[in-house]
């Protein structure tokens, strides 16, 4: 038993310690319930509303600040009395009391609400007007142990739905008043009520409108989408907006436009729908014509050659740009309406943009010559044409753009051409004065001592070396025009280069001793031949050894090498270098020298003879020879370097026979007719043939000359062309028709010395062509031909 | 008028499942078939007997009424308290060796079953925390203080509770044997006080409609027809039994020597939101009562009682321990068909009066 007690005694210092804890759980448990008591207090005291709870004897147990306030009655006082004391309601129109809500639930255990029109009195006879409602509040058995009313001033509510009702009123003043036409529906969007200003407007009835019978007036292509549309914003609540074509009373449709609102009452459910219809019949036709009028700009603005931007006049951003202009500048369409005109404009050129943006904005013409840079960073010289224009009802620029970088290159190209022009015109003055005044000189000698025979033979060397150069001077201006208009033509034939370099260089042997240079020519060992014209080939080498020999100062050193080399392409080239000492070549001007009426450093070198022809004259007829000319210098100073290179043909042509050695014959005595308007010509040349042992006779046109033909009955007549009354080859046609006429040998010695002319002559019947001064070795060869 | 009538729990398991019990582990799996033949058999016999409410006859809860859903639990050592029988055996419970503290089995498990299996409604006996409240030792256990343990239980409890509520047990009773034992053993009324504070808290966290499907079994214990506490006056537990918010009460009553006493302090202090379910029959009597014996009990509760307040049950469980085969299953079944058939006549007669 004892060791029961134990366990007995243990067991009860187990509960009894439990029970602390038990009793602590509780503690927690009642104030979970005392902080939810709290909680439903405070939630109840925070309500809008206003609650009163009894018990079942329905004395007042608990008020809310609310229901103190309405009832006048401070909780502390109205605990414990009775409802109805508190609580006092009256019916607003009998003004007789009525039964409370929680009188019903206490009795009925139900849920009471209030009938309208119920009065509250407060404790001090203030009148308020509420809602309310009642409930029994239940015990755990669900037993009815008290009830709790509800209520709340509906004071305020009640101004707003006197509110609410005089705007209404006011709604409907208007809709009387509007010229638009206005109508509504019930709440599921059918028409319910009748509508002056639509039966106005389409002539329906009203029995025709109602319902969906407002559809049959709107136009049949547009009836379906206008059901859906309001079917949609009915099924929405939502605004419906949607333009259709409504019949007017007299047959025609009309644009219209529709808008319809739901309209909220107090509860926020729709009471009922309101629609506006406005007539935009005028408003539609204009927006359809300014659409047409946009879309025809955008097709041209599209289509349109011109680069064009359409820029926004505040930011000048562009806001389109056309096919042309994303072509010309290189950015995508996309890229364009990122920037701005100014990322493309350089601010370098042109006059400043907002000073050129204002007078356009006055409707000044507005063009702004300025350049603009590509996309990738290239410049080109732009002319944009700015107009301010109304394009989808915003003020845009309009801007064309011509691009005239090419012309402004060309203008550029012509300029400097003109200005070369002149300056070789100048030259070529100079050029010419220079031999003709020594000439001028020797006339004088002659005259003065015509028998010194030392002095006399001195200035005819003087006057032929003048002579000399002045036909150079004409033959590269007539091979320059030649070369212009293509009419050069090459006598190509298998020559050996050597000959033709030695015998340039003996025939610059005036002009070196002249000049007092060392000339030294260096020829290959084995003879090198080419297929060229030898005249061309000469006249090539002449003018660079000559452009040596004019830009090395007195004294200077010249070289002539003549070899062959690979070549580019691996084929043997014959080379001609001609090396000198002289002025040398600036850098910058190399590129240049090759240009025709080119000469280098003008200013420096005016004292140089020479029209600036000769290089470019040299390296086209090097280039019609198929090989190149080259120009080198190690700059001002330093002397030149100019590389002769020409083909030596693989095949070339077998050599022609050797030209057997003409036998040297007595000089045969002629009748030679010598005919030009120029008397001094005609004179001085039959002077030269009387000198040379022939017989000579004169004739100043060309009715002398055939006249004298038909006397003299000549050998030979040289004949000039241009002559007044009858011309050379009229005066030469009627000589070879004169008796004996066709035997003659008839020369033509003219300044024309074309190809066309040529030709002429031979048409014309002449054997021979000379052009002015006459070559006299030639002649001579001419007459020996015979 | 149809007098409700209800079993408390419990009955015995079958021989082949009390020999198995004896060398297996209650949780072993190889006890699963006959597990499973059981609560078959049971349920089978049960509604055969004809009773409108079963139970499973509680064949799973293991090892006992007390310690079924904290059997097993690795916290725990067996040399609880113990709770001496009239006989001279004693039961021993399970001590708390440290925290924290939950259940290892719920009691809805067995309703699942049972659910399954049964033709009619069935109701579910659990453990009350104050029963349970006895497993945490004097001495505070280090690291887990009493009142954690109290909100564990508490928590444990409820859960099961709400389990059974919500699975449609038709009752769900709380076994409060250690009422009447507390009384015993502090006949001051502390610890049955203690007791009816924690197990109200519990209660607190059911509505009031959960509350009328809650009821609380009390009896003087029943363990091989022996009981713990039969020598305490009912006068000295009812009034604080009565005190238990629930909505039914299962009171043992067919073996109390002076019936028409009991029914007196009953009538003193029930309430109108009371059921009381009489004993009218009981398992640690090898005789089984007849229809008639029990018609007469009824009709003399009817006497202070009213009607629509009154129920019947058995007194107690058939085999509150798993190993009590004191009591035939044959016996239980025959007293429990003699419950239903004299609730019914005395339903007939109190209801043609």
């Amino acid at each position: 038993m004892a060791s029961d007690d134990q366990e007995d005694q243990q067991l009860r210092a187990v509960t009894l310690q439990n029970a602390q804890s038990v009793l602590l759980a509780r503690r927690r448990v009642e104030e979970d319930l005392r902080k939810q008591s709290e909680w439903l207090r405070i939630t109840l005291a925070s309500i809008g509303d206003a609650v009163i709870s009894t018990d079942i004897e329905g004395r007042v147990t608990f008020m809310n600040k609310v229901a103190e306030d309405l009832t006048g009655w401070p909780m502390p006082e109205a605990l414990g009395r009775a409802l109805p004391e508190v609580f006092h309601i009256i019916n607003e129109q009998t003004r007789r009391r009525v039964q409370d809500p929680a009188q019903h639930a206490l009795k009925d255990g139900s849920i009471v609400g209030l009938a309208n029109h119920t009065i509250l009195m407060s404790r001090d006879g203030t009148e308020r007007p509420i809602d309310d409602s009642a409930a029994p509040i239940r015990d755990v058995g669900g037993a009815v142990s008290g009830a709790v009313l509800v209520f709340r001033d509906v004071m305020e509510q009640r101004r707003v739905e006197l509110e609410h009702r005089q705007a209404e009123a006011r709604y409907r003043s208007l809709v009387d008043a509007t010229a638009q036409i206005v109508w509504t529906t019930d709440p599921h969007g059918q028409v319910v009520e009748d509508c002056p200003s639509w039966r106005a407007f389409t002539g329906q009835t009203y029995e025709q409108w109602k319902g969906w019978g407002w559809t049959n007036a709107v136009h049949p292509d547009d009836r379906e989408h206008t059901a859906q549309v309001w079917g949609r914003s009915v099924a929405s609540k939502s605004i419906c907006q949607l333009v259709y074509r409504l019949r007017r009373h007299d047959g025609e449709y009309r644009w219209s436009v529709v808008r319809v609102v739901p309209v909220m009452d107090v509860q926020g459910d729709i009471r009922e729908w309101v629609g506006m219809i406005t007539d935009i019949t005028e408003r539609k036709q204009a927006g359809d014509a300014l659409e047409e009028s946009e879309a025809k700009f955008k097709l041209l603005f599209e289509c349109s050659p011109l680069p064009k931007w359409a820029l926004e006049v505040k930011t000048l951003r562009f806001v389109d740009v056309n096919e042309a202009a994303i072509q010309l500048y290189g950015y995508t369409r996309e890229e364009f309406l990122q920037l701005t005109v100014l990322d493309v404009r350089t601010a370098e050129v042109g006059e400043a943009l907002t000073a050129l943006l204002d007078r356009s904005a006055r409707h000044l013409p507005g063009v702004d010559a300025c350049q603009h840079r590509k996309k990738g960073g290239e410049l080109i010289d732009v002319e944009v044409h700015l107009s301010e224009i109304t394009l989808s009802q915003e003020r845009v620029w309009l801007a064309s753009i011509i691009d005239v970088t090419a012309r402004k290159m060309t203008e550029a190209a012509l300029e400097d051409t003109a200005r070369r022009r002149n300056e070789f015109l100048a030259m070529l003055a100079h050029e010419l004065r220079n031999p003709l005044a020594p000439i001028r000189n020797a006339g004088h000698v002659l005259r003065l001592a015509p028998d010194n025979r030392e002095v006399v033979q001195s200035t005819a060397e003087m006057v032929e070396r003048q002579i000399g150069h002045l036909v150079r001077l004409v033959d590269d201006l007539l091979d320059v025009t030649r070369i212009d208009r293509g009419k050069i033509e090459l006598r190509q034939e298998r020559i050996e280069l050597a000959p033709v370099v030695t015998h340039v260089v003996a025939a610059a042997q005036a002009l070196i001793q002249c000049m007092e240079h060392d000339v030294t020519v260096t020829l290959p060992p084995q003879p090198v031949y080419l297929y060229a014209d030898p005249i061309r080939l000469a006249q090539i080498i002449g003018n660079l050894l000559n452009n040596a020999c004019k830009f090395t100062d007195k004294g200077g050193t010249i070289s002539v090498t003549v070899g062959v080399e690979g070549g580019d392409s691996c084929r043997p080239e014959a080379v001609v270098r001609i090396r000198d000492n002289g002025v040398g070549i600036p850098a910058d001007q190399l590129r240049r020298i090759f240009e025709m009426f080119t000469q280098v450093d003008t200013s420096l070198e005016r004292s140089r003879d020479g029209l600036g022809i000769g290089l470019a004259l040299a390296k086209n007829l090097v280039e019609m020879h198929g090989g190149t000319l080259e120009a080198h210098s190690e700059g001002v100073g330093l002397g030149s370097e100019f590389v002769l290179r020409l083909p030596i043909p693989v095949d070339a042509p077998m050599p022609l026979p050797p030209v057997p050695s003409s036998t040297v014959s007595p000089p045969i005595s002629r009748t030679i007719l010598v005919v030009d308007d120029n008397r001094d010509s005609a004179m001085s040349l039959a002077t030269l043939l009387s000198v040379k042992g022939h017989q000579t006779h004169t004739a100043f046109n060309g009715n002398q000359a055939v006249e004298a033909v038909g006397t003299l009955n000549p050998d030979v007549v040289l004949l000039d062309i241009g002559m007044p009354t009858m011309n050379g080859y009229e005066a030469c046609r009627r000589i070879r028709e004169a008796p004996g006429g066709k035997n003659m040998l008839l020369i033509a010695v003219t300044g024309w010395g074309q190809e066309d002319d040529r030709d002429k002559s031979s048409e014309a019947g002449f054997d021979f062509h000379l052009v002015k001064p006459v070559d006299l070795d030639a002649l001579i060869r001419m007459l020996d031909s015979r | 008028m149809a007098i409700p009538t209800e079993p408390i729990g419990s009955i015995p398991r079958p021989p082949a499942l009390v020999e198995a019990l004896a060398v297996l582990d209650g949780s072993d799996p190889a006890l699963e078939p006959l597990y499973d033949e059981a609560v078959r058999d049971t349920i089978e016999q049960f509604e055969a007997t004809g009773s409108p409410v079963i139970t499973d006859g509680e064949q799973r809860k293991y090892h006992n009424f007390w310690t079924y859903s904290v059997q097993g639990l690795p916290n725990t050592a067996p040399d609880g308290f113990k709770i001496p029988f009239a006989a001279g055996h004693v039961r021993r419970m399970l001590r708390l060796t440290g925290g924290p503290f939950c259940y290892q089995h719920r009691a809805d498990t067995y309703l699942d079953q049972a659910q399954r299996l049964a033709q009619v409604p069935v109701k579910q006996a659990v453990i009350s925390p104050s029963a349970l409240s006895l497993m945490y030792p004097p001495e505070e256990l280090p690291g887990y203080p009493r009142e954690q343990f109290i909100d564990d239980l508490l928590r444990e409890h409820e859960t099961e509770v709400r389990a059974c509520l919500q699975k449609g047990a038709h009752k769900v009773q709380i076994d409060f044997t250690e009422g009447r034992l507390a009384v015993k053993i502090d006949p001051s009324g502390q610890l049955l006080n203690s007791f009816v504070d924690l197990n109200n808290l519990a209660l607190s966290r059911f509505s009031a409609e959960d509350r009328k499907r809650i009821g609380v079994h009390t009896c003087p214990g029943g363990d091989r027809d022996s009981t713990h506490s039969a020598d305490i006056d009912y006068a000295e537990l009812l009034p604080s039994l009565f005190a238990l918010n629930v909505g039914n009460f299962y009171i043992a009553l067919a073996g109390e020597t002076d019936r028409t006493r009991v029914l007196e302090i009953i009538r003193d202090h029930i309430g109108p939101e009371h059921r009381v379910f009489v004993g009218v029959v009981s398992p640690i009597d090898p005789r089984v009562e007849t229809p008639e014996e029990v018609r007469d009990r009824v009709i003399e509760a009817a006497r202070y009682i009213p009607l629509d307040q009154l129920g019947t049950c058995d007194d107690c469980g058939f085999s509150p321990f798993c190993d009590d085969i004191s009591t035939s299953r044959d016996t239980a079944f025959a007293k429990i068909r003699a419950r239903v058939q004299g609730t019914a006549l005395a339903a007939e007669l109190l209801g043609g009066r």
